[in-house]
């Protein structure tokens, strides 16, 4: 379904967003229309001829005959806006021949992949599958051996050592993970790289994660005496893939998510999209994770504050929350505000300790939590209704914003608990709103 | 600061402190021995990792904090999604300049700003200073309470907390809000404390302090006003001084000055009609001085205008009329002696300026701008609106006689709302500007009144080009149209 919000979020830059707004009005276009597959319109341009745009209503494809080369281009984005605003200027019709002749493309194409897909599931040549998974083994258990004496020998000579402070020391030992196609382990070490940059305590940071990631090379050394949930858990962490067809293909969760929060985080030229999802029967949750090379923008249908009835499948390993839905993604609705209080800090902390006992390589989980702002100096916290408070890690911004949404009073709120900060990723006050912003790493 | 002992070790190394230190409160006993036996190197490792997940698991809440007082409850209540949702688009700077016109319909509605968007407002106000009255007004109560809390946007609650400032050690600011709280509550403690400070403020807090008082001067004052404020060397400061007594009837210098009134202020009849016109003064007497009046005037001025002008200027019309014991509606319809006019004129122009009256603007307009038109003033006309009324002042600008040049000058400098029915003459101006090559300036989206925008819309659709600025301009006039539309007093009319 089509929102303001979700076209908003399509905008790959304020600029784009700006002169969309500029062009959704009725002078600007003509033969606006519409069906139960897309919209079109003709948008008058400087050119002679008035550009053909159209906007697949499935997944919020575009197409549109501007030169423009940002993806979707303004006038894709105010046919949206103008849809979201003003639907009775969209005529139901059967779509002139540019957009039928672009549908019927669009389906061919959808075909075609979908037998590309067929085919790359079909029965594979298991005993070269089974040698490429040996050489590939060997090649991730040189990286790991690698890692670990790499570890052992810093700790050896200390932290307060400046190469430890040196990007390239980092980089160097990342591109051979990478090498070792350990890309799980590629991505720790960067993490550990980084932060003499950007942590007040650093040198305990990272002794803690150097201790984490030890931890997980020892356990992968291991993994055959492991049982399969954790065996897959730590194979995944250390960069080996599972098949997304095996996971759809597995058994699903029914239930009536609730999307609690979502966030976008622009790192280099990738922009990570998640999403978090309760299960209002089965209590559990769930991370949707969409990975968009920039400038393109991720596809959301969905909102903060809405709910909708599905099956997800959750990749395997300990206690999973990452998960995949099936295509195409159901329409969400507005859920009615919330009925209960929510769980409390101390049963927060217990339920993250215990999933940490099971599995302590997980950073952060969500939760549904009333909570209130409360100051002490410069530092922030949020507080339960049982007086119980923990640190906030908040943006100025934010801190405004939630404080003056709840007003002295504890609100509903979609929180994410790392062990040291809580993160909020909604708040409810009369509706749901987000309170997370775009940013960078 | 302690430092963590396993730390120690890791920054060290293990070469050169090859001891594993006892373990941390928070990671239990048997797990680090289980760690013994292990290659130094590896056994830090580990440590760390059993570190690492006792310090996530074992996080404990603080007990000791104490919640703010929470805001009281609001009064009004928060406006429907249909009139949110231009907010949202406002505040990511598009169609900015509509926001003035959001917050004013806001407040006319008695809503409130909705608390997650309040804080970005508050910010926006903090920027521009011009938003700040209509954003406090639709701040409610958290607004303030807000500001407390995060101790930010002082605006906010500066009117609110006046017995806070100190007169002895506070800013200006706090200085004026002590004395404002204070005159009320003891006049005689902050009389006594104005007169022993007089000499060490500064000239420009001697003038905020006249000018505080002039708003509603107290009896107690007048002597500290006669005596020092009327001496100040500014004469901003002496200005202020001689408003504020004049507004006290039973001074020494409120009498005084209705003598001086009556003396240069007259009705004759001449031309079969009775006419305003001056008595010049023949001297300047010592007392004018003690009474902060000037009597060498500026360059160009003769001395008596001068004097006369001072006299008037200080009163206000409906004082004049008083002088010569007729009725307001009376005094609108006097015929000015034409040997006066121009000093009448300026006469009026000052007073308005010292007591700013819409009422006696909009009676006398037509006479004032004609004595103008006599005396090739072409100067008048902006200060005289000042204050005026929006609706007002749309109808008086569309029966002005005007060149259409000053009067798309005054529509773009004032506050007007153009309607298509009852302004064609401001509504063919705006279609002219609409037309010019050289632009056309956002603000005219605003001075269009919301039932007549799909007229100009309409009109705009006819024109076979419009400029980069008019199509801005179009747009912004949709944008009003969407989201004006969903106000309950919100009538349309429909283009022909």
């Amino acid at each position: 379904m089509l929102t303001p919000d979700t076209v908003t979020s399509l905008a790959p830059d304020a600029a784009s967003y700006k002169a969309a707004k500029g062009l959704a009005t009725p002078r600007k276009w003509q033969e606006l229309g519409k069906n139960e597959h897309a919209l079109w319109g003709l948008a008058a341009g400087s050119g002679k001829n008035p550009y053909q745009t159209r906007v697949a209503l499935d997944d919020f494809a575009t197409k549109c005959s501007c030169p423009s080369r940002k993806f979707p281009c303004k006038h894709a984005l105010a046919l949206m806006f103008l849809y979201v605003e003003q639907e009775e200027l969209f005529e139901a019709s059967d779509p002139p021949e540019w957009v039928s002749e672009w549908l019927e493309k669009r389906s061919v194409r959808q075909e075609k992949a979908a037998a590309k897909a067929q085919t790359a599931h079909a029965p594979k040549d298991t005993q070269a599958a089974a040698k490429r998974k040996e050489k590939r083994s060997g090649r991730i258990d040189e990286g790991v051996t690698m890692l670990q004496e790499v570890l052992e020998d810093m700790l050896r000579h200390g932290l307060a050592q400046d190469e430890l402070r040196n990007p390239e020391t980092w980089n160097n030992l990342e591109r051979r993970l990478i090498d070792c196609q350990a890309g799980g382990l590629a991505a720790a070490v960067r993490m550990i790289g980084e932060l003499p940059f950007h942590h007040p305590h650093w040198e305990e940071a990272m002794l803690r994660q150097m201790g984490n990631l030890g931890l997980l090379l020892h356990t992968y050394t291991h993994r055959d005496a492991l049982n399969p949930d954790l065996k897959s858990e730590v194979e995944q962490r250390v960069g080996w893939n599972v098949d997304k067809t095996d996971i759809l293909a597995g058994e699903g969760v029914q239930d009536l998510w609730f999307i609690g929060g979502q966030e976008r985080v622009t790192r280099e030229n990738l922009l990570r999209s998640s999403t978090w999802l309760f299960g209002t029967r089965s209590g559990r949750h769930a991370t949707l994770l969409q990975f968009t090379q920039l400038p393109a923008r991720p596809k959301e249908t969905w909102t903060v504050g809405q709910q909708l009835e599905t099956q997800l499948f959750f990749y395997p390993g300990v206690l999973p929350d990452r998960a995949l839905t099936l295509a195409p993604l159901p329409a969400a609705s507005p859920a009615p505000p919330p009925s209960d209080q929510g769980g409390s800090i101390e049963d927060m902390l217990s339920d993250f300790a215990s999933i940490l006992a099971q599995n302590p390589w997980r950073k952060r989980m969500p939760y549904r939590i009333v909570l209130q702002p409360v100051f002490q100096g410069n530092q922030e916290y949020l507080m339960d209704l049982n007086g119980k408070a923990l640190p906030w890690k908040s943006r100025k911004m934010q801190v405004d914003q939630l404080t003056c949404i709840c007003g002295g009073h504890p609100v509903p709120m979609c929180v994410l608990w790392n062990g040291a900060e809580l993160e909020v990723l909604s708040a409810f006050a009369g509706s749901w709103i987000s309170l997370t912003r775009e940013r960078s790493e | 600061m302690s430092v963590n002992p396993l730390l120690t070790q890791a920054l060290l190394g293990t070469e050169r402190h090859p001891e594993l230190p006892p373990p941390p409160a928070a990671v239990p006993q048997e797990s680090w021995q289980k760690l013994e036996g292990l290659p130094p190197a590896k056994r830090l490792l580990h440590a760390a990792a059993l570190l690492d997940i006792a310090q996530s698991a074992g996080q404990p809440a603080r007990e000791d904090l104490l919640a703010p007082a929470a805001a009281p409850p609001e009064t009004r209540s928060y406006p429907p999604s249909s009139f949110r949702a231009p907010l949202l688009e406002m505040l990511r700077e598009v169609h900015r300049s509509c926001l003035p016109e959001w917050l004013e319909i806001c407040s006319d509605q008695q809503w409130l700003i909705p608390p997650d968007l309040l804080p970005q407002l508050l910010d926006a106000a903090q920027r521009e200073r011009s938003l700040r009255e209509s954003v406090q007004d639709c701040a409610g109560r958290r607004g303030p309470w807000l500001a407390r809390t995060r101790n930010l946007w002082p605006w906010l609650t500066e009117s609110l907390e006046e017995g806070s400032a100190n007169w002895e050690t506070g800013t200006d600011a706090q200085r004026l809000r002590w004395y404002a709280s204070t005159r009320k509550s003891d006049p005689e403690k902050a009389i006594a404390a104005l007169q022993k400070d007089w000499k060490k403020d500064s000239p420009d807090f001697r003038q905020h302090l006249v000018e505080l008082i002039q708003l509603a001067p107290l009896p107690q004052e007048e002597a500290s006003l006669q005596k020092m404020a009327l001496r100040d060397r500014r004469a901003a400061t002496r200005l202020a001084a001689q408003l504020a007594l004049w507004k006290l009837p039973d001074s020494a210098f409120c009498k005084r000055h209705q003598q001086r009134i009556c003396q240069v202020l007259h009705l004759q009849n001449k031309r079969n009609s009775t006419e305003l016109c001056i008595l010049l003064p023949e001297e300047f007497p010592k007392d004018w001085s003690l009474d902060g009046l000037q009597s060498k005037p500026p360059s160009g001025k003769g001395e008596k205008a001068f004097w006369v002008e001072q006299i008037l200027g200080l009163a206000s019309l409906q004082d004049w009329a008083a002088a010569l014991n007729i009725g307001p509606e009376e005094f609108v319809q006097l015929a000015w002696d034409p040997e006066w006019a121009a000093l009448l004129l300026n006469a009026v122009l000052l007073s308005l300026t010292n007591h700013p009256d819409p009422d006696f603007v909009v009676q006398m307009l037509p006479a004032l701008l004609s004595q103008a038109q006599q005396q090739k003033r072409r100067d008048v006309v902006e200060p005289l609106l000042n204050g005026v009324n929006t609706d007002k002042l749309t109808d008086l600008l569309e029966q002005l006689t005007l060149r259409p040049e000053e009067r798309e000058k005054l529509l773009h400098t004032q506050s007007c709302r153009v309607h298509h029915e009852r302004h064609p003459k401001l509504f063919a101006l705006l279609k002219e500007v609409i037309r010019s090559p050289h632009g056309v300036s956002a603000h005219f989206a605003r001075c269009l009144a919301p039932e007549s925008i799909p007229f100009l819309l309409s009109y705009m659709a006819t024109l076979p080009q419009l400029t980069p600025s008019a199509e801005r301009l179009a747009h912004t006039l949709e944008f009003r149209q969407r989201y004006l539309q969903h106000l309950p007093s919100f009538e349309t009319g429909t283009p022909s």
